[in-house]
């Protein structure tokens, strides 16, 4: 029987042409037999269900009506033979490490470059298509050039690794042996339609050929009405295998098909929104277009993919098509990406590492239960997990013994003023010990993997592992109970299944850990299946799914200039000039299809309407709209050209443009999604808070109201005013730091100081000492030098060599302990940083020498703790001017006293830089109230060593290294500095006392910073426009004294 | 009315086998002059449309240059009766997608991609945007200063650097530049002198000793100036007569991070 081939347009008419060969099919003896079987050969699963469903809404229905792609029909009749030759088809897992394994076992013309990523892929898509070639044309491109050779001989030894498996080649060739040999495998399949089957191999042809001998065949071939482009070269390649009747092109020339609509949106985001809008209206209209009669369609995944199904989600429009997702996106998948990470890296670091990894994910600890993790991170911090899990174990371990030396002591003596720390440090003793568990189980893990190993014994670790991290199934399905969660149970499956997949890789031989996480990697990154069920919903997917498909509405989106059609350049392996030589597609075949896919799914609806974004906002770059789209255009623009450049100078009947998302939302009669409604109700309302969703969600109402009550000139409950609540913040004792943050900005001391806010523990991984680890030290080791020094030499004498000497040694053992501790860094920066410390504390000696001659002094006191603390030396009170009291805590860092008695001098010693300088200081003792420790430790000194008020005492901030420059900045508390701090101390207790708190930015910093916030931890919740804010609030009449206090008198004040 | 430059325009239009360097000021016709160029190349059948290359320095002017291309060969078109040159014009049009209308980067970006193996690239590589180059720079560099910190070889001359005020930024900013012309880093080292400082510090000292000539002319021998102009006289003194003595610098770098000048 000869192959009927007959061509129609595609779309509605192709699909006219189908029915019709079903019903001739089905009276091939004249008489109309429903029952009679026919097999319908589809271009894809999408268009199978979709023909299934229009021809079951014909008279005569899909009774014995087969629908199968052409693959699948090949199986069904080519793939018993060759499994009786011990043939299978081949495993995509095993087919790229295959080519992976024959290109790695020769030289390779990539260099260094190692066979993974685009490498890989290159030479998978090169040995696909040397399967679809006959030995002649395999031949000719092995005689082409080198890189090709190259190639070739890399596919002999491919195919011969391969030999126990059949390519798709060998399935078509089986398949057409089998219907000479064995009809019976015809029995079921009756009259053969196949249609729009697009460009075949031509092993796909001869089957055909073969086919037509047996049965009843009727090719239907699908025309885009672009000829020249496509049909023509369509029609002449389908003439080299079958006799084709002659005019199949004449009569039925319709034109290109082009959209009624253009939209230029300002991203791709507002494209898919504007396409959801307008999905949204028509179904409203009368009649109504139904979801699942529209497709949103893309030339490329990424970005629309998941735009697409992010904004239908966010729409609650139902979707089916392809997951944008990846496997690697699901809590299984994340978890064996990083551990692969983990396994992969040099020397662990946990912050960098560690850190994200434990905390995407629903860990367990080596109870099976939940892990802490982020606990765990802050305690991983606390112990000083730097880079190099090998001192892991020996820092929690010291760590470990520090907080049970805590316990121990806590136990001992109860603790009456914090009486919650005991059990939060048995708390934290128990979760270190735990973490030791999780990071030696782990660390033990990583350090076992096997150099090289069969891909079973590989996939059988990490299986293991991954049951160890997120548990069994049932476990992983309990810790992960929630409502998506059936979804992240099915991505469990899946990755164990991936894990499966590769355990069949074994006849490959032995894999490295790095090959191995290369093949696990490339499956975690793909799709995760399709979302929805097919017909449910609008479709979402490539311009190529189109085929076959019909609905009454597309929206194709991204038809930007070099998108669609895309660029692309010669393939620099097989270069078009070979490619034609061997009868492979070139370049411009590629274009063609590009085209034809094109004008397929034009040709899929009746309503058509094409889209591109303005900007590619990553890269900050204008689009043009693509060519394609211009031919539309020009047809809405009555034929006259519209050119890409001057698309923006074109009529809104051509071209509607999108300026802004704004735009957008208040231009739209039907909005995207609820939010955007929303947005639009709210802004077209007169008075937003008398809008009905202020009434329903209170949040949103006080957030109109905060906005127009910051707006005044006052300080309001919305900026600092906290009536009630604080007056007995006064009550507790305070320290100079306390009150010294309500001055340099009330807000951050109510933050800090009332709702004990704290900075989070994060896991960092610091190169060298920090600042603040540095100065506690340095402390630590000037206060034990006192303790162990009871020889001090006379005021004017000079410290002994040997003294210098004890400085030195109890120095050194201070900075091995904190070395040990992993406070220290990198050990060349250590080396630099221990050094300078040593050098800073022999310079401080000498200038003690002199600082003692000069004031004639001896040290009485380190370290003198004050109020109500731990090895208090006494309370410390302050009276204040309404009689009342406040408490004052702390600790000196060291007292003087002159040689006669009379004199005391505080010092504070300061491993920083000057700050403040000694010029502030000297004009104004206090510094605007932002520096109140020397004042307060005056005061303190005075009580506890039982001196009235008025007694001279001086108090200083030495500058004990280097970069300080060893500078000493001393306040001598006469009456006049006395006061100045006695008046602020007023202030700032009255002030707490009313509750307020305004926030402060100060003055400016460099790089454009506040000072007062650039090294505040409160800086990242402070409102933005935190400056413009103070200068207004300011002006308060509450606030002047305030403002007076730290800016110092108004200019007018001052030049009066 | 004839241009002054008129001559030139043509010579632009017309000399089509002829290298030309076209220096014009803003406003006065070159991309005009191009396009006329292009299109004159492509109606005389020596070129085609696909194998032209056009360079600028922004995608906005590709993609305008581009436009203007096509659109006069679209009018060429129209006005041609001849059905070979009509013919000739539409083939162009096609074609022109091929053609390198780009940017300077595309363009190296086009060259690579059809020789990755010759430059030493994966086929099908892709290009990292500027904000994950960003990133994978601060992962590489922290790989790296790992290196660097642990490598015995480095630690003296690192330490000595530390010492003359180097902190950790000035190395990431170095390794940034390196980065940003890595083949020049690589064809230039090894090849770096260590500098003379004694002909350099007489470069500096020169000038800065006519400021400091001009204490002289003040007349309160205690003004502030007068004062630190006479410091600065003296550190100069000493900076010179330690350059001379070591041309090398070996000694001087400890001598200024101790402060002792």
């Amino acid at each position: 029987m000869p192959l009927n081939v007959s061509a129609h347009v595609y779309g509605s008419a192709a699909q006219a042409a189908l029915h019709d060969a079903v019903s001739r099919a089905k009276s091939a003896d004249g008489n109309y037999d429903p029952l009679s079987p026919v097999t319908i050969v589809v271009p894809s699963s999408l268009a199978g269900y979709h023909v299934r469903r229009t021809l079951g809404r014909q008279p005569g229905g899909v009774v014995n009506v087969q629908v199968k792609p052409l693959q699948a029909l090949l199986e069904l009749i080519g793939a018993a033979s060759l499994a009786n030759d011990g043939r299978r088809p081949l495993p995509e897992a095993y087919r790229s490490e295959a080519i992976r394994a024959v290109a790695e076992a020769s030289g390779s013309i990539f260099g260094d470059v190692p066979i993974d990523g685009p490498v890989l892929q290159t030479l998978e898509a090169a040995f696909e298509e040397f399967d679809r070639c006959d030995e002649a044309q395999v031949g000719e491109i092995a005689a082409g050039n080198s890189n090709a050779a190259y190639l070739v001989a890399r596919y002999r030894a491919y195919q011969e690794r391969t030999s126990k498996f059949y390519t798709t080649r060998d399935l078509a060739e089986s398949a057409s042996k089998a219907l000479a040999t064995q009809p019976s495998v015809l029995r079921d399949i009756g009259a053969v339609i196949v249609y729009l089957p697009g460009e075949l191999t031509s092993a796909q042809h001869e089957f055909l050929a073969t086919l037509s001998e047996h049965a009843i065949v009727e090719v239907i071939l699908g025309l885009t009405g672009d000829a020249e482009a496509v049909d023509e070269h369509t029609l002449q390649s389908w003439s080299q295998h079958v006799d084709l009747q002659n005019g199949l092109l004449s009569g039925e020339s319709e034109p290109i098909p082009t959209a009624q609509r253009i939209v230029q949106a300002p991203d791709p985001e507002e494209e898919v929104r504007s396409a959801i809008r307008a999905i949204s209206t028509a179904l409203h209209l009368d009649p109504p277009t139904p979801l699942h009669r529209t497709a949103i369609l893309y030339r490329q995944a990424s970005p629309y993919a998941r735009i697409c199904a992010e904004q239908l989600d966010a729409a609650g429009v139902p979707w089916n098509g392809v997951n944008a997702q990846t496997l690697k996106q699901s809590i299984a998948g994340r978890t064996l990406d990083g551990l692969l990470g983990l396994m992969a890296s040099s020397t662990l670091s946990w912050a960098v590492d560690v850190a994200p990894w434990l905390a995407a994910a629903p860990m367990l600890d080596s109870n099976r239960e939940l892990a802490p993790t982020a606990r765990w991170n802050q305690l991983a911090r606390r112990a000083n997990l730097h880079r190099g899990s090998d001192r892991w174990d020996e820092r929690l371990r010291l760590h470990l013994s520090t907080r049970e030396d805590d316990l121990r002591r806590l136990s001992r003596v109860p603790d009456d003023d914090k009486p919650g720390r005991l059990p939060w440090v048995r708390a934290e003793v128990q979760q270190v010990k735990d973490l030791m568990a999780f990071t030696s189980q782990l660390t033990g893990f990583i350090g076992e993997t096997p150099e090289r190993a069969l891909w079973s014994k590989h996939a059988q670790r990490l299986r293991q592992q991954m049951n160890v991290l997120l548990g069994d199934r049932t476990g992983f399905a309990r810790s992960t109970n929630t409502g998506e969660d059936d979804l992240q149970l099915a991505r469990w499956d899946d990755v164990h299944a991936l894990l499966n997949s590769l355990e069949w890789l074994d006849e490959l031989g032995q894999a490295t850990p790095e090959q191995f996480a290369s093949a696990v990697r490339r499956r975690l990154e793909r799709p995760t299946g399709h979302h929805g069920r097919v017909g449910d919903g609008v479709f979402v997917g490539s311009l190529r799914s189109a085929v076959g498909m019909e609905w009454d509405s597309v929206f194709i989106v991204g038809a930007a200039e070099r998108s669609l059609p895309q660029t692309r350049s010669d393939d620099p392996l097989l270069p078009d000039e070979l490619r034609r030589r061997a009868s492979l597609p070139t370049s411009s075949d590629h274009l063609r299809r590009e085209r034809s896919d094109y004008l397929i799914a034009l040709h899929a609806a009746d309503q058509r309407v094409l889209s591109y974004p303005r900007a590619d906002v990553r890269a900050q770059q204008a689009r043009l709209p693509g060519r394609w789209l211009l031919e539309s255009a020009t047809a809405l623009n009555d034929g006259e050209r519209v050119y890409a450049s001057k698309i923006d100078q074109a009529s809104s009947e051509v071209v509607q443009a999108t300026p802004s998302f704004e735009s957008a939302v208040m231009r739209a009669g039907m909005s995207a999604d609820i939010h955007e409604f929303d947005l639009q109700r709210i802004k077209v309302s007169p008075h937003a808070s008398d809008h009905y969703l202020a009434k329903e969600c209170p949040s949103l109402k006080r957030g109109f109201v905060q906005r127009r009550e910051r707006r005044t000139r006052q300080m309001t409950r919305w900026d600092g005013l906290i009536a009630d609540g604080a007056a007995r913040e006064t009550t507790r004792p305070h320290s100079a730091g306390a009150l010294q943050d309500w001055a340099t900005c009330p807000y951050r001391y109510f933050l800090g100081r009332v709702l004990r806010i704290e900075e989070r523990d994060e896991p960092r991984d610091d190169l060298q000492i920090t600042p603040m680890d540095k100065g506690s030290l340095i402390h630590d080791i000037l206060d034990q030098f006192f303790k162990a020094t009871s020889d001090q030499p006379e005021p004017g004498g000079r410290w002994s060599d040997a003294v210098r000497e004890r400085l030195e040694t109890i120095a050194e053992t201070a900075l091995e302990h904190a070395h040990e501790q992993g406070l220290t860094g990198r050990d060349l920066l250590w080396r630099r940083d221990k050094q300078r410390i040593l050098d800073d504390l022999q310079t401080l000696l000498e200038q003690d020498d002199t600082h003692r001659a000069k004031f004639n002094a001896t040290q009485i006191a380190s370290e003198l703790v004050f109020g109500a603390l731990e090895e208090s030396q006494g309370l410390v009170r302050f009276e204040l001017n309404d009689g009342s009291v406040l408490e004052l805590r702390g600790m000196i860092d060291r007292v003087d006293r002159s040689e006669d008695g009379q004199q005391l001098i505080v010092i504070d010693y300061k491993t920083g830089g000057e700050f403040p300088k000694g010029s502030e200081l000297k004009k104004d003792a206090i510094v605007g109230g932002r520096f109140l420790q020397l004042p307060i430790y005056a005061h303190a000194a005075r009580q506890l060593y039982g001196l009235d008020d008025a007694a001279p005492v001086q108090s200083a901030y030495w500058y004990i290294t280097q970069r300080g420059e060893f500078k000493y900045n001393p306040v001598e508390w006469d009456e006049a500095n006395s006061k100045r701090f006695e008046e602020a101390i007023n202030l700032i207790a009255d002030n707490v006392r009313s509750g307020y708190f305004p926030a402060n930015p100060g003055g400016d910093h460099h790089r454009s910073l506040a000072e007062n916030c650039a090294y505040c931890s409160f800086d990242a919740i402070c409102p933005a426009d935190r400056r413009t804010h103070w200068q207004q609030i300011k002006l308060d009449p509450r606030l002047t004294d305030y403002v007076q206090l730290t800016e110092g008198p108004a200019e007018e004040e001052a030049e009066a | 009315m004839t241009l002054a430059d008129q001559q030139a325009r043509d010579r632009i239009a017309q000399s089509l086998d002829e290298t030309l360097f076209v220096e014009a000021g803003a406003g006065t016709g070159k991309t005009e002059a191009l396009v006329g160029r292009i299109v004159n190349l492509i109606a005389s059948g020596a070129v085609a449309a696909g194998e032209i290359a056009a360079i600028t320095f922004t995608e906005k002017a590709a993609a305008e240059l581009y436009d203007r291309v096509l659109e006069r060969l679209d009018q060429r078109r129209e006005a041609e009766t001849d059905p070979v040159n009509q013919k000739l014009f539409a083939d162009a049009t096609e074609q022109l997608d091929h053609a390198a209308i780009e940017t300077l980067h595309s363009f190296a970006a086009r060259i690579l991609r059809l020789y990755p193996i010759e430059a030493g690239l994966p086929p099908g590589f892709n290009i990292v945007d500027e904000s994950d180059a960003l990133l994978k720079f601060g992962e590489r560099w922290e790989e790296e200063l790992d290196r660097l910190l642990e490598d015995d070889d480095l630690a003296e001359p690192l330490l000595a650097a530390f010492d003359a005020g180097l902190e950790l930024k000035h190395l990431r900013e170095l390794a940034w530049s390196l980065h940003g012309d890595w083949d020049r880093a690589a064809a230039d080292s090894g090849e770096m002198a260590p500098p003379d400082l004694s002909q350099r510090v007489a470069e500096i000292s020169a000038p800065l000793r006519e400021v400091t000539a001009r204490r002289r002319e003040c007349q309160d021998p205690d003004d502030l100036l007068a004062r630190n102009l006479e410091n600065m006289e003296r550190v100069l003194d000493q900076v010179v007569q330690l350059a001379n003595a070591d041309p090398g610098g070996e000694a001087l770098t400890p001598v200024f991070s101790r402060g002792e000048v």
